[in-house]
């Protein structure tokens, strides 16, 4: 699981994207909004930098945009535009690092909840000591 | 006893200012384990402390002569101490006027959180001495430099230690790089020259890291209180105090 840092980071970057912004991760939500996105923390490993307690967190996040459907490739353009301008985003004391971005997945989802989904893995690293 | 194995997590490393060593003359050095030098001076800056790398030249004893010991104190004489590490109990040699005991500004010294460090020795070659009798003769030659080391972390200029490297790999001085392992076994000391600093700059994945390389001035050491129960010498706070940077 991802540090507290880099989740409270990447939801306080992601929130600030022009898709609603609406946190999954051990919440449940039911949003209105006919698109929206969320992140989903797939895995992290830590190892150490140096003699001095220096850790370095590597891992993978998913950007993930959901739309009930029928919305052509405009949902695309809008997720691809977001993921570019959350790239972008620079921590201020430099400790997280997003490094590369796949291109987005889609798949649906056909149970209950019948959404359409897009999702872009993205790599990270966290440098911080302990 | 059983040999253990412990792990690298108490390791510091501090690195010497380059300022002039101190270089001490004592009045007497005695047989005994271990050997005690009285009668120091000059005294190094802050006196002497407890703990502190020196190196013994010229003493006439054998068993200190080009080799590094730890500091010990004398609560009643502050121009005395103790060379700990050492046994000049049985020595065949005897007190030289000449003795030296250097102290390589280690009473300033710089913390340095290295990602990995690394030794490369040189192994003394042979000398051909064939002769018709005997063409594959050989004779090992004069052992020369004792090698190079290379030290590797991150480039932080903020921080006190990276600048205190590159500063050492401009200026060439010699440096004492000290490292403390921790667990009470004691430290590797060497006095080491810094020759050139190497940057590698990731993209993407990892910090950007540097890479100095040093000339060993002298072969290194491994140093530790041998008179002393393991409990007695562990320290989480390594003598002279680290840095700021450090903490």
């Amino acid at each position: 699981m991802s540090s507290l840092y880099v989740r409270s980071r990447v939801r306080e970057w992601c929130a600030a994207l022009s898709l609603p912004f609406h946190d999954t991760v051990n919440t449940e939500v039911s949003p209105a909004d006919p698109a929206w996105l969320t992140v989903q923390f797939i895995n992290a490993q830590s190892s150490a930098l140096d003699f001095c307690r220096s850790k370095w967190e590597r891992g993978t996040f998913d950007l993930i945009v959901l739309t009930k459907g029928n919305t052509s490739d405009a949902i695309l353009a809008q997720a691809e535009a977001d993921l570019a301008q959350l790239m972008t985003r620079q921590d201020p004391g430099a400790r997280l690092c997003l490094i590369t971005a796949g291109p987005f997945e889609d798949f649906f989802q056909p149970a209950s909840a019948r959404w359409f989904a897009l999702s872009a893995a993205v790599d990270y690293q966290y440098l911080h000591h302990t | 006893m059983t040999a253990e194995a412990y792990d690298s997590s108490q390791v510091r490393i501090f690195l010497s200012d380059g300022s002039d060593p101190v270089i001490a003359t004592p009045a007497a050095i005695s047989k005994a384990h271990p050997a005690v030098a009285s009668g120091l001076a000059p005294l190094p800056p802050s006196g002497l402390q407890l703990g502190m790398p020196v190196y013994a030249q010229q003493t006439g004893f054998p068993e200190l002569d080009n080799h590094f010991f730890l500091t010990g104190l004398d609560e009643e004489d502050e121009t005395s101490m103790s060379l700990i590490g050492s046994d000049t109990t049985d020595s065949e040699g005897a007190y030289s006027a000449g003795a030296e005991l250097v102290f390589y500004g280690n009473y300033a010294l710089q913390s340095l959180c290295l990602s990995t460090f690394a030794y490369n020795l040189e192994t003394p070659g042979t000398v051909s001495v064939g002769t018709y009798c005997n063409p594959k003769a050989s004779l090992p030659a004069t052992a020369g430099a004792p090698g190079t080391m290379t030290i590797s972390g991150y480039i932080d200029v903020q921080d006190s230690a990276y600048p205190a490297v590159y500063q050492a790999v401009k200026d060439g001085k010699p440096r004492l790089l000290s490292i403390m392992l921790g667990h009470g076994q004691g430290e590797l000391v060497q006095v080491v020259q810094f020759s050139s600093m190497t940057w590698d700059i990731p993209m993407g994945d990892g910090g950007m890291a540097w890479t100095a390389t040093a000339n060993l001035k002298t072969s290194p050491e491994h140093v530790w209180d041998d008179t002393a129960a393991v409990e007695a010498v562990q320290s989480d706070a390594p003598v002279p105090a680290p840095s700021e940077a450090f903490a």
